[in-house]
């Protein structure tokens, strides 16, 4: 099969239409990521689980930054949880993005992670943060278990970083 | 690390089982020369984790028997990724051990074949990253935590 090596301006500009619509709602990716037959996914008609998984991740960012209001004393700490937590997003929505198709070189980073545009409310308790966090690394390694190869790997190593998080940043 | 056993026969999930097999064997030999350079402060902690490798080296050992493969046995010696002379360079032994076999479980994870290897696998990943964890933030690494464990 011959392969264009020029690749054509339109399909480049298509791609950056739906790369631009992947990052302000990764939910537009869900249809087309559903359709892709990656080996992990179970049901094709089901939206990419890395989809929640990636928005989980951004919000347990946003709330380790917020939680910074409450315990400025712990920010260190919460600065790394909420860039971790945004590295994980990144590389959730990448493997998205290459499961739906897109060029993940021509996609732009996603939004940025750790600051909430709108008006928050009541700043979270490190408490509430944790809770957030166990559930997160409860379902990350559930998901995990479910999938298969580089996405189950990927799940497993958030898992073990969320882990870590709790255990040792928010000692 | 190059032992000539029958690996071409095994399939990827076990191959990587074998893989972290033998990460998990250098792991309690590495436990052994830590805890005998380390501060006798850290021999809590030090005996805990070595305890952990060798209950996952066992279970694994399980595992493979179970699905009729030949568990690898542990060397004879094992060459140190650096000099270990004193209680710091021990816990820095400890970080390194952690790291590789963070990077063996989570291969386990990518070609398991199965939900309960799988499971296992994650378990012993989040193991690995709390201990490599607590190594570092002893080490006064900043940060003591890392985005991606078991990423090479």
């Amino acid at each position: 099969m011959p392969v264009a090596v020029t690749p054509s301006p339109i399909s480049r500009r298509s791609a950056f239409r739906i790369a631009g619509a992947a990052s302000v709602g990764l939910t537009a990716l869900a249809l087309s990521a559903g359709c892709t037959s990656d080996s992990s996914d179970r049901d094709s008609s089901e939206p990419d689980p890395l989809i929640s998984a990636a928005e989980t991740a951004r919000r347990d960012a946003a709330t380790a930054t917020a939680a910074t209001a409450l315990a400025p004393e712990r920010a260190g700490a919460l600065s790394v949880i909420a860039s971790e937590r945004g590295a994980h997003a990144d590389a959730l929505s990448a493997e998205v993005a290459r499961a739906a198709g897109v060029d993940p070189t021509a996609m732009p980073s996603p939004s940025p992670t750790g600051s909430a545009t709108e008006p928050a409310p009541p700043p979270p308790t490190i408490d509430e943060l944790r809770t957030q966090l166990a559930t997160s690394q409860r379902d990350a390694a559930g998901l995990a278990r479910r999938l298969s190869g580089y996405r189950a790997g990927l799940l497993g190593s958030i898992s073990a970083a969320v882990a870590a998080e709790q255990a040792v940043l928010l000692l | 690390m190059t032992s000539p056993s029958p690996t071409s026969s095994l399939g990827p999930e076990q191959q990587a089982l074998s893989d972290a097999l033998r990460a998990e064997h250098a792991a309690v030999y590495a436990y052994g020369l830590i805890a005998a350079f380390s501060n006798p402060a850290r021999i809590g902690d030090i005996t805990t984790d070595a305890a952990a490798h060798r209950a996952r080296r066992d279970a694994t050992i399980d595992a493979l028997t179970a699905a009729g493969v030949r568990a690898p046995a542990a060397e004879s010696g094992y060459t140190m990724p650096f000099p270990v002379v004193d209680p710091i360079s021990a816990i820095q032994l400890a970080a390194a051990v952690e790291a590789d076999t963070a990077v063996a479980w989570r291969s386990v994870i990518e070609r398991a074949e199965s939900e309960h290897t799988r499971q296992a696998a994650v378990d012993a990943l989040t193991e690995t990253a709390l201990r490599a964890a607590n190594w570092r933030a002893i080490l006064g690494t900043a940060p003591p935590t890392v985005p991606f464990p078991g990423q090479p």
